[in-house]
């Protein structure tokens, strides 16, 4: 029998306290903007470590055991946040207009994606996983995310040599097709997508996961000690993710900040990024010219790890008993450096590359998508090579 | 006994960033204030912040 799990609630003091502080410290820094994305963050953390939503882990159980939910309900959120993008994007209402998530669909995006899918599934989180989970006081995830920021820090690096090899340049289904017909026609796409896999599971299982779960708790109860059904987190997300888009002026990123903190510590090291074609101009070159604060991936990754942080200790489970083996070690390492050199290479991880790519009406985003998810298939291929998990495989 | 060596590793880390972040903010000079709490942004093909490579959309 599992032992009860009790509120951390000194560990909920702190944290709730430390919102607040860097809240009002942003808006008196910078402005309210900064202060409501950190919460958006916040928000975004909470919803992640509730529900357990990650991409890795339902990604791998589809592969091994045939069992969809997670994905089916990621089929959700593409299309719950399509429903909310593509109007605004299509600028159905002029006043309140913001720009997607284009990037060229081209061998970089191709090849990126396809090794950050493989090295997911080494690291055990992808973009938001890595986030929430250290949030959640996994110890491993923390090297995990180390070298997550090193590897990201190299894409920066060689980023322009990839982006010189063959490309069909930025497609946009909004611009092309018209953000109704656009609209319609990826919500037809995603809907075969969900019929597949619910079919695939059915078949193999006689039944289908429910993505609502059940709990004796009362809704208030699971609201704030979790855990949250899928639904819950596939409308939590796509809400916050909207309110980004509006505020930020683009959608939920993760992966900029890692490659912007690895390189202002390596040039604080005394490290020379002089060559680095990536930091010379844009956003980019004015982002590592100014406060980290200033950045708004950095606040809204932070806001992430600290709502995770206030949800695992809500929860009773901040920084569970763990103890890291070498195997550990080198899957972390190896999965770290994996998913960051190929999120930059792919213009982001599963959230900037792939949800925000799809949801933006980018064609690149589509690509993230089945180049990740054979980097993916690969990679759970290997795991049983390596003995990391148990054979049967199921492909 | 785990737990709590867990939870100061988690600590130290959480310190060695907001130290970090706060040692980098010093060092630049802050921005202007803003006026409006909402950017708002016309969506011209050639007029977007990611044409303009003011946002970090798409550099994720």
């Amino acid at each position: 029998m599992k032992p009860k799990l009790k509120t951390d609630y000194q560990t909920v003091l702190m944290i709730v306290a430390g919102i607040v502080a860097f809240s009002l410290f942003l808006q008196h820094e910078f402005a309210l903007k900064q202060a409501l994305l950190f919460l958006i963050g916040i928000g975004l953390g909470v919803t992640l470590l509730h529900a357990a939503f990650g991409f890795t882990g339902s990604w791998r159980t589809f592969v091994r055991q045939r069992r969809g939910a997670g994905i089916r309900a990621q089929i959700l959120l593409l299309s719950l946040t399509s429903i909310l993008f593509f109007p605004l994007l299509g600028n159905a209402f002029p006043e309140l207009t913001a720009s997607g998530a284009l990037a060229p669909v081209g061998i970089s995006v191709l090849v990126g994606a396809f090794i950050f899918g493989f090295g997911m599934q080494f690291g055990n989180g992808c973009g938001s996983g890595t986030l929430f989970t250290v949030g959640g006081g996994h110890v491993r995830m923390l090297i995990v995310l180390t070298f997550f920021i090193i590897g990201a820090t190299i894409g920066t690096a060689h980023l322009p040599a990839w982006l010189s090899l063959p490309s069909l340049g930025k497609i946009s289904i909004v611009n092309s097709l018209g953000w109704l017909p656009g609209l319609i026609a990826q919500l037809f796409v995603l809907a075969i997508l969900y019929v597949v896999v619910k079919t695939i599971e059915q078949k193999r299982h006689g039944n289908v996961a429910g993505l609502s779960g059940t709990s004796d708790k009362s809704f208030i109860e699971r609201l704030t000690f979790g855990p949250w059904a899928l639904m819950w987190a596939v409308i939590a997300l796509a809400l916050f993710n909207y309110a980004t888009l509006v505020l930020a002026g683009h959608p939920w990123t993760i992966t900029f900040a890692f490659g912007l903190w690895g390189t202002k510590l390596w040039a604080a090291m005394g490290g020379d990024i002089s060559q680095w074609g990536f930091w010379q101009g844009g956003y980019a070159a004015q982002a590592l010219n100014s406060s980290v604060l200033a950045d708004t991936t950095t606040l809204m990754d932070f806001g992430i790890i600290i709502g995770a942080m206030l949800a695992a200790a809500l929860a009773g489970k901040f920084a569970p008993d763990s103890k890291i083996t070498m195997a550990d070690w080198m899957t972390a390492i190896v999965g770290g450096l994996l998913m960051g050199y190929g999120a930059r290479l792919a213009f982001g991880c599963n959230i900037g590359g792939l949800l925000a790519g799809i949801s933006s009406g980018s064609l690149h985003g589509w690509l993230w998508l089945i180049a990740g998810f054979t980097g993916t298939l690969v990679g759970v291929r290997l795991r049983i090579v390596l003995k990391l998990d148990k054979p049967p495989i199921e492909v | 006994m785990e737990h709590k060596y867990n939870r100061w590793i988690m600590g130290t880390a959480v310190g060695v960033a907001a130290i970090a972040a706060t040692i980098d903010h010093t060092r630049h000079s802050l921005p202007t204030p803003q006026q409006n709490d909402i950017v708002i942004i016309d969506n011209g093909a050639e007029e977007s912040p990611c044409s303009l490579d003011v946002s970090p959309c798409s550099l994720d």
